[in-house]
């Protein structure tokens, strides 16, 4: 076959095709090659330009001798001439079909090159953006993480301090330490008489800023073993408590301690002794009852 | 086919055996009537009737022999069968030549029945979905050598191959016949769905 195939259908369908032409057509669709969409598509094709004048004449009377033989193709024929009558007759403006029949198809097809250079420069700029929002938010974070460890660090420092301080003059002796004679010597100090439960306990001010308080209590008898000191809320909530032995009292048979002034809030306060008997319990000996104001 | 007996004794000239022959037959027969069709013949399925009882006729006389493909048989007896209805189509000079041949297109129409034919044509692409019916209109609009520029130029604008073009339109074409036809008889349109 020498022709394009369309040529050929063509001539085959207008029974202008030679005999090479008519074997090798008739082989195809014997041999289902041609199905009847070519046929049809063939068919139109022919009646469209014949309709038109794009038609030789030969063509021309292949078409009317032999191609109108059946009357399928001539409802055909009648069917496009309407059609293109119908369409002339409209007027021009608004038939673009392009984006009402590639809308979807057309955004992918719309995607170039270009449009994917965009895309992906946006998407770099973004990612830009972002990371840089990132780093700022992460370096801000860092900032307060040290901030927060120096803060931690000042506070265990000076908690440190103030234990060491505390241990000293917490010190089962009642002793003052040296070297802590300044601080102690400023603390507020609460002499607690021998005489037990007044009617109108004692007042005894605690300045606000005061640290810790300094309670010196002299004992009327002297104590054999151990002896142990508890505070008291006005409740009888159990404050401080601690046990001594007898050998760390001062001559004079006086007991100093000293109490963070932050558990002295202002109120009642019972300070108790408590005596070792000779089975190695304590009992109440003493109990001394006053009253803290704060400043 | 003259008998069950003859009919069975065909079929395994065609296949391996009687299933093979019969799937055979039948894509041969479709195939023939397909080429009758090409070949303009309104009565396409009758002469493909006809080329396999001649095929099977011939081939199970006996001391019949043929080594090549049966297809190549069939297209042989299929061509004589069409040449003889041929024939008898124009048969005589002088009888009466028949509408077939002596129908001519007639572009600008006033005629009634044309006018019907428009109304329905009218209503069926109305039925259409626009962007559709602007390409129908499209397809249609431009005449000889416009034609050809002016599909290509639609092709490209759908971001399609010509022969793409074509298939769309062949079958848009389908509908609308089928839709006009139905208008005109029945005065019902049914070409609405989505194509």
């Amino acid at each position: 076959m020498n022709s394009s195939p369309d040529k050929t259908y063509r001539r085959f369908l207008l029974g202008l095709a030679s005999e090479e032409e008519q074997c090798s057509v008739e082989a195809a669709v014997l041999a289902g090659e041609l199905d009847t969409l070519t046929l049809q598509i063939a068919e139109d094709e022919l009646i469209d330009d014949y309709l038109l004048g794009s038609i030789t004449r030969e063509e021309r009377c292949g078409f009317e001798e032999q191609f109108l033989i059946t009357e399928e193709r001539r409802q055909k024929l009648r069917f496009a001439s309407a059609l293109i009558e119908y369409s002339r007759k409209k007027p021009v403006e608004d038939l673009s079909v392009k984006r009402e029949l590639t809308s979807r198809a057309g955004t992918w097809v719309l995607l170039s090159w270009k449009s994917t250079a965009y895309i992906a420069v946006a998407a770099s700029v973004l990612l830009a953006v972002l990371a840089g929002l990132e780093l700022t938010k992460l370096r801000q974070q860092t900032e307060v993480a040290q901030e927060t460890r120096n803060e931690l660090t000042r506070l265990q420092a000076g908690l440190a301090a103030d234990n060491r301080r505390a241990a000293q003059v917490i010190e089962p002796s009642t002793g003052i330490p040296s070297g802590t004679e300044d601080s102690v010597d400023r603390m507020p100090v609460i002499e607690v008489a021998t005489a037990t439960r007044d009617v109108v306990p004692p007042r005894f001010s605690v300045p606000a800023t005061a640290r810790f308080a300094r309670i010196d209590w002299n004992l009327s008898e002297p104590l054999a073993e151990s002896y142990r000191e508890v505070l008291l809320s006005g409740s009888g909530k159990k404050l401080w408590a601690q046990e001594f032995p007898a050998a760390t009292l001062s001559p004079a048979n006086r007991s100093s301690i000293v109490l963070p002034a932050s558990i002295l809030v202002p109120g009642i306060y019972h300070l108790r002794l408590d005596r070792e008997t000779t089975g190695g319990q304590f009992e109440e000996s003493a109990d001394y009852v006053f009253r803290v104001v704060r400043e | 086919m003259e008998s069950r007996e003859v009919m069975q004794a065909f079929l395994l000239w065609l296949g391996q055996d009687q299933s093979s022959g019969a799937r055979k037959y039948e894509e041969i027969r479709r195939n023939l009537i397909l080429l009758f069709r090409w070949r303009g013949c309104y009565i396409a399925e009758e002469l493909a009737d006809e080329t396999i009882d001649r095929t099977a006729r011939a081939v199970l006389k006996p001391g019949f022999e043929y080594q090549g493909d049966r297809v190549l048989y069939f297209r042989a007896v299929a061509r004589n069968v069409f040449l003889e209805w041929l024939r008898k189509e124009r048969r005589l000079p002088t009888d009466p030549i028949s509408e077939a041949h002596i129908e001519l297109p007639v572009l600008p129409a006033n005629s009634e029945p044309d006018d019907s034919r428009q109304a329905c044509l009218e209503r069926c692409l109305n039925a259409l979905p626009l962007a559709k019916r602007k390409l129908v209109m499209r397809y249609y609009r431009s005449e000889k050598r416009e034609k050809i520029d002016g599909r290509q130029l639609l092709a490209e604008e759908l971001g399609i191959g010509l022969n793409a073009l074509r298939i769309q339109m062949c079958r848009l074409r389908t509908q609308l016949r089928k839709c006009v036809a139905n208008c005109e008889v029945k005065g019902e349109i049914l070409c609405s769905e989505e194509t």
